[in-house]
């Protein structure tokens, strides 16, 4: 069974949603039941795999390779296996997914469809951090997009429409660009080596000693690096290509806001680690400057605008874009601490944004508005979620003790102990970046000060407080984020092989 | 012996003069019989090549028989759409037309 | 059971878990679990004190992180530092704790203050025991944490609200600091422990610009928490929070953790005179510029946080000025002695039903005894009086400044001694004597649950100085062990006059200005307005930080965002529209019109052909 652990994990999901769908719409609690049974069996399952896993070693594990198309000159093979880098990512997509499923026991209309696009969703996700063959990543790369755009078409607020067609569009079209830099990767590939494949190991061997190198030449090279780069940075999102983000953020229901910043975002994240860096190390290196850049942008434009928001869900919309430049900074340093920070920080993001996500609309399914203006006080009339909210944005300050501090902290001294060669002006970045720190306490507090605190509203005083099922995902969130904060151990045991592997590729 | 280009100018001439009409003719039944011409000119190509082409044979008659037959078939198929069409819009000018635009 | 030691830290914390779970139904029995877990931590650190002092440094570590080849680890210490602070911190706290019993009993929250209360001791403690300067940096920001909700306590108060928001931004501005610091430590020296990292900088592994700039990253850190000039703003304003806690974390612990984190990085410092220099001077600057301030406010906890102010800037000055026992002691000392005045105010607020404005007091003599003696004592000891533990204190602070020879620092040090006699007798006379001028008569004496912590207090003000006088530097020589912090000055003869005499002039002007009233304070007052109102409004540095940078950021904030939706989500939305009207214009063309179609189609066909024939030579 463990051999085949993996399949299984990604498919549980896909065989709950037939399940679902022979089910009549009317049993909406049969369907819930459904829903959150196989999201917590998947997690048991990601769990298993995660006490499976062999720490002290390198390489791939529980991989499994079946050949699926053949059409003579193209093979495509269903290949998969995890490593140090995808593990972590594993577990997170299990826990947000099946905690943002009891957050959304309150959808009431169309129940069957949604728990089926989430099913689907589910399986997509799962599928990206485990495929190693690059169309089979393209293709759950794509499966997460359809179901994201009907949840945040048909469950969204009110500006659905426009917010689902510019996530669908815009994430498509980056989808594109990787598809392209694909084929194109497997044609240069295939005329570097004479051996056409898709698969990524395959495909980084030959790009590092190519047999035939004159057609692979450093500028090609570097155009692939760039749109890949270009593909994963809308999906991160990295600026400019970031304003699908916040109105995705707003309009999407509670449920999929979680997933989509917790897991989605991360996708980015992943795909410029495994592809980018991992088949493209020395042009990653070569354009450290420019992704280190592009991350403190990130960071100081994200807070920026998250400072001067009125609405509190695309202020944490906002802190999202903020926190992603952590991870280009990470990356960009090319040192072990700092690659295993923007790990860290893919994965610590991924709680603390769905926590924050699923306060906001907690927040907001009882008093009906998310204007950051119009609540306050809300310790006073419902202090559980207001003492959620605000352990969740310490969380987001980075707060230690709390896993983002964890992940800013290896950031910084990756960025500081950058080598001049490949990342110059690392002080001057490291040093604007904490700057961010500065305009993120800024904005979270001041966000904090107007709406957990101040004087309460007359309106707000007979609302209810967390529901019991409203506690499993609060404390399901922070307990992680708490959990990695404490020791982070936990999650730097798993990552540091792999993080080393990627590293010894440089200049090595 | 005429030569088979005259035979090609021939048809060619035909064929543009029925395009032209088929092309700026309003009257929906001047149209259909620009139609009609454009496939007689394409006969007098088959015939010509028929008789006096390279590879003569009769191939080229049998196909003139088939256009003949099937202009036949799309006169009275064509004036019975036209009558359809006058007894629904009251018009068959070509303008008025334009059910299939945007 | 020095070896138990990590448990100090872990009792409030084991009170804060309960509290959080249990706090609603115990109410206001929470109070004796905060109690409990305190008296317990107090007794281990008293064991582990007596232990320390005939004992070894005693450290434990734990894998915390591998990243590469490098591992951080976290663990536990005790050193002659730690174990002094754990007695300065679990006495002061217990203190507090049974002192909230009474000042906090009204407040329907009074489980959610005790379980702060847990958490910030935890914090503390915690802070204290760190063998390396990560995990301090941790506590660091736990117990900043801790002063945010602390001050927000009341967070229905929209000032408290902003309070509490401005004391974490501030400090963060100076955490921010340090955390660089740290970082550029780290990959500097390649360890985070305080051992590795003074060898490492002793044998000249780190370069002097370097050793200089992590110096000021990380004094810059203690700017924030120790509310140094320019980062000192927020501490007046945490006064929102319950006076309790302005004793116990914004006077005697917290706000100290900045002069310890230099004493504890001291060998650092002293590599670099650059260094050394800048925090004398940032010392000297704050207590002489908050020192003024506190000459002319009029509400009493605002005067004491611009006292602590002033103090804790006393404390940087000996430590750049080269004396680390005279800064360490001073810090002890002023724990004690501020914390005493603290909650002095605070049983006097609590006896005028939480009015803090001393113009509207007087003649508390007479109506609160305990309040009013120990509230002397501890006024005579901030001032300086001999043989109270300030005078000790102080009179090693003027003598290390006096040795560092700078003379600016010097003249800046015995002013701000003048004045610091001067606005505490203010204070004391306006509050205490001559006629009650308020609405509202005070209640008379608080319960003995207030009044014995304040007994306690004043006795440790009187005594604490004793462990390092002229006839026995006993302090010295147990917090030196196994250091080399260079030569540390003691005071001379004219010294020790001097700072007596300081002391009496500034108490006697302080007697014939409020007291007996034979120098009318108007007088000077109008004399010299425009000072006054730049003290009164404490040099407009509120209103000049709020122009110069919260004002710019959120209007650049503003900028991008009008950006952002303008130019940036502008593009993207132009693509779009682009796209949907270029298929609606060509949409148009679809007329319906076959003959159109008909002649557009033959166009297309002859272009194909003519190109073919063109591309394939035909045509020449």
């Amino acid at each position: 069974m463990i051999a085949n652990i993996l399949t299984l994990l990604v498919f549980l999901p896909l065989a709950g949603a037939l399940l679902i769908f022979t089910i009549p719409n009317e049993n909406k609690n049969v369907i819930r039941s459904i829903a959150t049974a196989t999201s917590l069996v998947a997690l048991l399952i990601s769990l298993i795999v995660w006490a499976n896993f062999d720490r002290g070693a390198s390489g791939l594990q529980f991989a499994q390779l079946v050949q699926w198309i053949d059409i003579g000159f193209l093979q495509l093979n269903y290949e998969i296996g995890i490593d140090g880098l995808s593990m972590p990512l594993l577990v997170l997509t299990t826990v947000v997914t099946a905690l943002a499923i009891f957050a959304s026991f309150s959808i009431e209309n169309r129940v069957k469809e949604f728990y089926i696009w989430t099913m689907v969703l589910l399986t997509g996700m799962l599928g990206v951090f485990v495929a190693l063959d690059m169309f089979l990543f393209f293709l759950f790369f794509e499966l997460t997009l359809i179901p994201m755009f009907f949840i945040i078409g048909i469950w969204g607020g009110k500006e659905k429409v426009y917010a689902s067609f510019k996530f669908l569009v815009y994430t498509g079209l980056g989808s594109a660009v990787m598809f392209i830099t694909f084929i194109v990767m497997f044609f240069k590939g295939a005329q570097a080596s004479g051996e056409a494949t898709f698969s990524m190991i395959q495909l980084a061997e030959v790009f590092a000693n190519p047999a035939n190198p004159e057609v692979l030449t450093s500028g090609v090279r570097a155009a692939l690096f760039l749109a890949l780069f270009v593909a994963f940075a809308v999906k991160l999102p990295v600026f400019p290509f970031h304003t699908w983000l916040p109105n995705a953020h707003v309009e999407a229901p509670t449920a999929a806001s979680m997933i989509l910043a917790g897991v989605l975002l991360k996708m980015g994240g992943y795909g410029l680690i495994r592809i980018g860096v991992g088949i493209f190390p020395d042009q990653a290196t070569r354009f450290a400057l420019l992704i280190a850049i592009l991350g403190v942008v990130n960071i100081i434009y994200g807070a920026l605008l998250a400072l001067v928001q009125t609405d509190l869900k695309r202020l944490v919309a906002f802190s999202s874009i903020s926190h992603m430049g952590i991870v280009l900074v990470g990356i960009a340093s090319f040192t072990a601490s700092g690659m295993q920070g923007a790990i860290f920080q893919l994965v610590s993001h991924g709680f603390i944004s769905a926590l924050l996500f699923f306060m906001v609309g907690a927040i907001y399914e009882r008093t009906k508005t998310r204007t950051i203006s119009e609540l306050g006080g809300l310790s006073k009339s419902v202090p559980v979620l207001a003492g959620f909210t605000l352990a969740a944005a310490m969380a987001s300050v980075g707060l230690p003790g709390l896993s983002g501090f964890v992940s800013e902290l290896l950031a910084f001294i990756g960025v500081f102990g950058a080598s001049a060669e490949i990342l110059p002006a690392a002080k001057t970045i490291g040093v604007i970046a904490g700057i961010g720190i500065i305009l993120t306490a800024a904005y979270l507090l001041w966000a904090m000060q107007r709406t957990t605190f101040g004087p309460m509203d007359e309106k707000y005083s007979g609302l209810p407080d967390a529901r019991p099922l409203e506690y499993i995902p609060m404390i399901g969130l922070l307990g992680f984020s708490i959990l990695i904060g404490v020791y982070p151990n936990i999650l730097s045991d798993v990552i540091n092989i792999t993080v080393l592997d990627i590293l010894s590729k440089i200049g090595g | 012996m005429v030569p088979v280009e005259l035979f090609l100018a021939l048809g060619a001439i035909l064929f543009c003069i029925g395009l032209y009409g088929v092309l700026t003719r309003r009257h929906l039944v001047i149209v259909l019989v620009c139609i009609e011409l454009m496939l007689n000119s394409v006969n007098i190509n088959l015939i010509a090549f028929s008789s006096i082409g390279p590879f003569a044979n009769i191939t080229g008659q049998v196909f003139t028989l088939f256009v003949i037959t099937l202009a036949a078939a799309e006169a009275a198929v064509g004036l019975a759409i036209l009558i359809a069409l006058y007894r629904n819009r009251e018009s068959i000018d070509a303008i008025k037309q334009d059910l299939l635009r945007w | 059971m020095i070896q138990n030691a990590w448990l100090i830290p872990v009792f409030p914390l084991i009170a804060f878990i309960i509290l959080l779970f249990f706090g609603n139904a115990l109410k206001e029995k929470s109070s004796y679990v905060g109690i409990t877990a305190m008296a317990l931590s107090f007794i281990l650190s008293v064991i582990v004190l007596v232990e320390r002092i005939g004992g070894e440094t005693y450290t434990f570590t734990l894998n915390w992180i591998t990243f590469g080849d490098s591992t951080i680890t976290m663990g536990y210490e005790v050193t002659p530092l730690n174990a002094m602070m754990l007695i300065v911190v679990t006495v002061v706290s217990l203190l507090v704790h049974i002192f909230s019993r009474e000042y906090m009993h009204e407040d329907k929250r009074i489980n959610v203050f005790y379980s702060y209360l847990g958490l910030f001791s935890f914090s503390m403690l915690g802070l204290i025991l760190s063998p390396n300067i990560l995990q301090l940096f941790i506590f660091w920001e736990l117990v900043g944490l801790c002063s945010f909700l602390l001050v927000g306590f009341w967070y229905f108060k929209p000032e408290a609200a902003a309070a509490a928001k401005k004391a974490f931004l501030t400090t963060r501005i100076g955490d921010v600091g340090l955390l660089i610091g740290l970082v550029l430590l780290f990959n500097a020296t390649g360890s985070f422990e305080y051992g590795a990292i003074f060898s490492a900088v002793e044998a000249g592994l780190v370069n002097d610009t370097m050793v200089t700039i992590i110096a000021i990253c990380i004094f810059l850190g203690a700017v924030g928490k120790s509310a140094q000039f320019p980062l000192h703003v927020w501490l007046p304003d945490a006064m929102e929070g319950p006076t309790p806690v302005s004793a116990l974390i914004h006077a005697a612990t917290m706000v100290a953790a900045g002069v310890y984190l230099v004493g504890v990085m001291y060998p650092l410092f002293l590599v670099s005179s650059t260094a050394m220099t800048i925090v004398a001077y940032t010392g000297a600057i704050t207590a002489f510029f908050a020192g003024t301030i506190a000459l002319v406010n009029t509400d009493i906890k605002r005067i004491l946080a611009y006292s602590t102010v002033s103090q804790l800037g006393f404390m940087m000055l000996a430590l750049g000025t080269g004396g680390y026992v005279a800064g360490l002691f001073h810090l002890t000392t002023h724990a004690f002695f501020k914390a005493l005045l603290f909650l002095g105010a605070g049983s006097v607020i609590f006896a005028l039903h939480h009015r803090q404005d001393i113009r509207k007091m007087g003649g508390l003599w007479g109506r609160m005894k305990w309040t009013s003696i120990t509230f002397l004592i501890g006024a005579l000891a901030i001032a300086g009086v001999p043989p109270l533990a300030g005078f000790w204190s102080k009179e090693v602070i003027l003598a290390a400044v006096w040795s560092n020879g700078d003379m600016f620092l010097f003249i800046l040090a015995v002013i701000t001694a003048l004045m610091t006699a001067f606005y505490m007798f203010r204070l004391f006379f306006k509050a205490f004597t001559g006629e009650f001028r308020g609405d509202h008569e005070p209640h008379g004496e608080n319960s003995k649950l207030m009044t014995v912590p304040l007994a306690v207090l004043a006795f440790l003000a009187i005594v604490a100085g004793f462990v390092n006088t002229p006839f026995g530097f006993y302090l010295e020589d147990f917090l030196l062990q196994g250091l080399n912090v260079g030569y540390q000055a003691h005071g001379e003869m004219w010294l020790v006059g001097l700072s007596i005499g300081i002391a009496v002039v500034g108490i006697g002007l302080a007697y014939l200005m409020y007291g007996k009233k034979v120098i009318s304070s108007e007088a000077i007052r109008s004399k010299v307005p425009a000072v006054h109102k730049l003290l009164l409004n404490k040099y407009y540095m509120d209103e000049l930080y709020q122009k110069v940078f919260v004002q710019p950021t959120v209007a650049i904030g503003k900028f991008f965002w009008e950006v952002d939706k303008g130019v940036v989500d502008g593009i993207v939305n132009f693509v779009g529209r682009a796209t949907r009207l270029s298929g609606r214009t060509f949409a148009k063309r679809h007329d319906g019109q076959l003959q159109t179609y008909g002649l557009v189609t033959l166009i297309g066909g002859i272009a194909v052909i003519a190109v073919a024939f063109v591309l394939r030579g035909y045509f020449g």
